[in-house]
């Protein structure tokens, strides 16, 4: 990495005199009518426009502060279950993944995860890290869910959908607390959070220990420790400036748990961020926005030892080999206990600016990322890197008195000569102030990761082995496949959004049409599928399949002091033909199941008795689904239960103790792999709060 | 098996037919506007549309309608002129022709009186009027103790366009009984350091509109600071209480809108014009979030509704 590139991502801050304002209007002026009109902001993960859900383009589900408390989640997948659409899985006891309308193996690659519009998507493994984030559940205040492509506003990775974490904002508390749980798979954890002011700072630090012992099965441990701090700063009444960074430090054991007798390895992490958002808000309706970051993550796996590699080798040739070949191998392929190694890095910078012209509400701007990878595993033919640039917009246009179309594009220029043109139309007809009807119409399209396009490893044997005397490729695993087209999404849609009088809930209905085509999929070409030696695998945009369905989420009060939440998603997933070694004879890849879950249903329900007393009752269903890894699982139901009571400890602090029963009335059903076994578990909670 | 696409075009139909219904019922009245009454707009937007929608339902003989790029030198004699927005004002005083008779709607007070003292300096005409967009600050200041009887110390905070408001916002809170907590805030002061010594002593935030920008810039700070000190916020718009503002009070384009039809059905039938009034009509408001995270038990809208009313009906 070249140094000016640490430095490449500041520049556009050094072109703003952050302490100056850019304009303050006309201050002679006198009110208009539009003053008392001003929209204050509120969600605007669809669009990056605020709007009110009745407004937006998109079906958005938010999970608030309550709802993450009452749920007894403990990492931000398994809140997922509480969207509509949305699958989440247990990769291993420490290895978490969720996905939007099935499809998938135990890396998603088509959501964008972002942190306060940050994003932590992992170019080197094509999805995302989720205990290496940084971040614990506390700090998070809502968590915006776009369901269905948002190319349009976030790029390639938001190709099925978005995820934004919107954490506390430092301005919004003082105080903070000190939780410790520990429980099932020998859990312990430590957090803490504080909120104060520092000079004319904000901030929130936040921070933490986590570990437990995984599964006795496989003994997949986690430890982690990790430190976060989040600051906001307002030199005028219209700059702000925020300024988060943070580290996670740990390790997790990783594997697949399909056979009963495989062995997990250690995978150590090494992750740290640091972002920068400007604000200005430059007229009166109009907002300039700068952002830059940058992501680091270094992921270790150890080397092979060497009596397991004597032994694979022997196995593979049908002898032993001398010790000093065995050396030798290892010396040239330098053979791990997993994959999941190398280092990489995102910097990402973009200009946007938010302004209302007469009946139009526009956003626009500009962005440019630059990721790279490196890995002796994944790609070992060396460091790897991407430049994109993307410029976007989105207007929406309030045509007619209870009528509105909203139209975005997004366009994407990769170093890698491919480009992308995404668009959303939705034509949104207000029924009234409560609720409204969408028609939307998009198509989205998206670039291939840095994994996708570059994975390469080949096994090299000793030139002691080979009779011209010189070092050859024993056996070609993977290719690269630098020339990868775009995947394409075309969507259908018709939604129907109602919120209830004074905020008592809200029916938000989706009916769906998306296909996809250009998927990319790995295969198999060579000589011969079947022996190892003459094939490789390679990616191409071969696959495809169609999902119809609905999904359907509906909140309620109940009086003052219980909520009930249910969500529902039918999906048909009609996969097309997958031929496997397609130059060749060909063999088509039969699923025993839907790749997609046809239905799946939670069911959260609340209730605050006292007002120092919280209970609450969960309720997952997933039908049968055939993973693209992970193979066939059965359909599961699981209900969680928990209960927190709260004891005012003077003026200033409160003390709360939580027990969560996830699976609390069995049975034990497997997660993802066949022996990933989820039975009930148990955990305790005791948070001290201070203001 | 779900037809999405069946669905979809099912509901097509439905809204093409719904769209042709509305051109043409848009189209029915013409026939029988009144010549003598011309609604002038500032513009077409959804906001100046639904005040135009809801006069036109409540008056007698809905006026002729015109915007500011189609007016005729003729016009601005029609013996009933209704302006609605503050540009529409703006031009039809400039062009005030004393046989006529005015009204303005959907603007801010302070927006018409300056213009008046502005374009008619000479004298206060009996036969101009407005009915404005903002709440009178007693009914704002009347809702705050609603929400929490019990407090002491009101907070606000006042910027350019709002600082002329300082003696009545002082008159209004001694009034209720309160004291009054004030920041004034220009566009080079840190709202995080004026607003937060501010909302740490009030028991109570009222928020007084001003420029947009200014609404903006300090709304966020605002909601955000008084989570942090656990003090409830009475806000000015719908959106303001969305965004996380305890209770708002404020009056809908369609509630200004059949207030002005009301007033023109008076002018029809040849009755004096009103003097310029805050709007009859007002919703308020309440978040049911904020309101439990700072541990209020609120009455519902409606019955704060009621009680404003029976209130100012006893003034």
């Amino acid at each position: 990495m070249p140094h000016y590139r640490d430095l490449l991502w500041l520049a556009p801050f050094c072109a703003l005199n952050l302490g100056g304002s850019l304009a303050y209007g006309d201050e002679s002026a006198y009110l208009s009518e539009q003053d008392f009109l001003t929209d204050i902001p509120e969600i605007t993960s669809a669009t990056r426009l605020s709007q009110r859900l009745t407004e937006a383009p998109a079906s958005i589900s938010i999970i608030n502060r309550e709802m993450i408390r009452a749920s007894g989640a403990r990492n931000i997948p398994d809140l997922m279950r509480l969207v509509p659409g949305f699958q989440t899985m247990h990769v291993s006891a420490n290895k978490f993944a969720t996905t939007y309308h099935g499809a998938s193996d135990n890396f998603p690659r088509r959501l964008e995860v972002m942190i306060d519009g940050r994003s932590v998507y992992l170019p080197l493994l094509a999805t995302v890290d989720w205990t290496s984030l940084g971040l614990n559940l506390d700090e998070i205040e809502q968590i915006e869910v776009v369901r269905g492509s948002n190319v349009p506003t976030q790029g390639s990775n938001a190709f099925m959908g978005s995820i934004n974490i919107i954490t506390r904002e430092p301005a919004a508390a003082q105080g903070g607390y000190v939780s410790a749980s520990g429980g099932s798979l020998d859990t312990r954890d430590l957090h803490f959070g504080h909120a104060d002011n520092l000079g004319l700072w904000s901030y929130r630090l936040s921070g933490g220990h986590e570990q437990n012992d995984g599964t006795d099965l496989y003994g997949d441990r986690l430890s982690r420790n990790y430190l976060r701090l989040s600051g906001s700063y307002t030199p005028t009444l219209t700059d702000t400036l925020w300024l988060q960074a943070g580290v996670d430090r740990g390790y997790t054991y990783v594997g697949q748990s399909d056979q009963i007798d495989e062995t997990f390895s250690r995978r150590d992490h090494q992750s740290n961020y640091q972002y920068l958002r400007y604000q200005n808000l430059y007229s009166e309706s109009g907002t300039l926005q700068l952002t830059a970051y940058h992501n680091y993550l270094n992921l270790g796996t150890s080397l092979t030892d060497f009596a397991t590699v004597d032994a694979f080798l022997e196995e593979a040739l049908g002898s032993p080999l001398p010790p000093s070949l065995v050396n030798e191998f290892m010396a040239l392929n330098r053979p791990r206990d997993d994959a999941e190694h190398g280092i990489t890095h995102t910097y990402d910078t973009e200009l946007q600016l938010t302004d209302r012209l007469g009946s139009f509400n526009v956003v626009g701007g500009l962005g440019y990322r630059y990721e790279s990878a490196e890995s002796d595993m994944l790609l070992q033919s060396g460091k790897v890197t991407e430049e994109r640039w993307r410029l976007f917009s989105n207007l929406n246009w309030a045509f007619a008195p209870s009528w509105s179309l909203n139209s975005g594009f997004m366009f994407e220029n990769s170093s890698e000569q491919t480009d992308t043109l995404s668009y959303r139309h939705a034509l949104i007809h207000t029924l009234n102030t409560q609720s409204s009807v969408r028609l939307g119409y998009s198509i989205s399209e998206r670039l291939p990761s840095l994994l996708e396009r570059f994975a390469n490893n080949n096994i090299y044997a000793p030139a002691a082995l080979s009779p011209d005397g010189e070092v050859f490729v024993y056996d070609y695993d993977n290719a690269a496949s630098p020339n990868l087209g775009t995947e394409r999404i075309k969507t259908h849609e018709l939604g129907y959004y109602q919120s209830f009088k004074h905020n008592q809930g809200y029916v938000d209905l989706r009916v769906f049409q998306e296909r996809l085509t250009s998927i990319i999929s790995s295969y198999y070409t060579g000589i011969d599928e079947e022996d190892y030696r003459k094939r490789v695998s390679i990616n191409r945009n071969g696959f495809g399949w169609e999902n119809r369905g609905a999904e359907l989420q509906l909140k309620r009060r109940i009086g003052d002091n219980a909520f009930a939440l249910l969500n529902y998603t039918y999906t048909n997933t009609r996969t097309d033909p997958w031929v496997h070694n397609k130059d060749l004879q060909g063999a088509a890849v039969m699923f025993e199941d839907s790749t997609t879950p046809e239905h799946t249903a939670s069911l959260m329900l609340n209730w605050k008795p006292t007002p120092d007393l919280n209970l609450s009752l969960m309720h997952y269903y997933m039908d049968s689904v055939d993973w693209f890894e992970g193979d066939d699982r059965d359909s599961y139901q699981r209900t969680d239960l928990r209960a927190a009571q709260r004891w005012a400890l003077g003026t200033g602090s409160e003390l709360e103790a939580a027990v969560t029963v996830q699976n609390a009335f069995g049975p034990t059903y497997q997660e993802f792999y066949e022996h990933n076994l989820f039975d009930r578990r148990i955990w305790l909670q005791l948070m001290l709060r201070y203001h | 098996m779900i037809s999405g696409m069946q669905s979809i075009n099912r509901v097509t139909r439905y809204l093409s037919t719904r769209l042709v219904a509305g051109i043409l019922l848009c189209l029915l009245p013409i026939a029988v506007r009144a010549d003598n009454a011309l609604l002038v707009l500032s513009d077409f937007s959804p906001s100046y549309n639904q005040v135009q929608d809801a006069i036109q339902t409540t008056a007698q003989k809905p006026p002729r309608v015109a915007t500011l790029d189609t007016l005729t030198v003729a016009d601005s004699r029609t013996p009933i002129i209704l302006a609605v927005g503050s540009r529409a004002c703006e031009q039809m005083l400039s062009r005030y022709h004393p046989d006529t008779r005015l009204l303005c709607s959907f603007l801010p007070s302070t927006a018409f009186q300056r213009m008046q003292e502005q374009l008619l300096p000479e004298q206060r005409h009996a036969n101009i009027s407005a009915i404005f967009i903002d709440q009178p600050l007693r009914r704002q200041i009347q809702l705050a103790r609603l929400i929490k009887p019990e407090a002491k110390t009101l907070g606000s905070a006042l910027g350019n366009n709002s600082r002329s408001l300082h003696t009545e916002l002082e008159a209004g809170s001694l009034g209720q009984g309160f004291d009054l907590q004030l920041a004034y805030l220009s566009a080079l002061d840190n709202p995080v350091e004026l607003l937060t010594p501010v909302i740490a002593n009030s028991d109570i935030f009222l928020v007084i509109p001003d420029s947009s920008v200014f609404n903006r810039a300090i709304s966020k700070w605002l909601l955000y600071l008084s989570l942090r000190h656990q003090v409830p916020v009475v806000g000015f718009s719908a959106s303001y209480t969305n965004a996380g503002a305890t209770a708002s009070v404020h009056s809908s384009a369609t509630q200004i809108g059949l207030q002005t039809g009301e007033w023109l059905n008076r002018l029809y039938a040849n009755e004096p014009l009103p003097p310029p009034s805050y709007p009859a009509y007002y919703d308020v408001s309440i978040n049911p979030v904020a309101a439990r995270t700072l541990k209020l038990v609120l009455p519902s809208p409606e019955a704060l509704e009621q009680q404003l009313l029976q209130i100012e009906a006893g003034y």
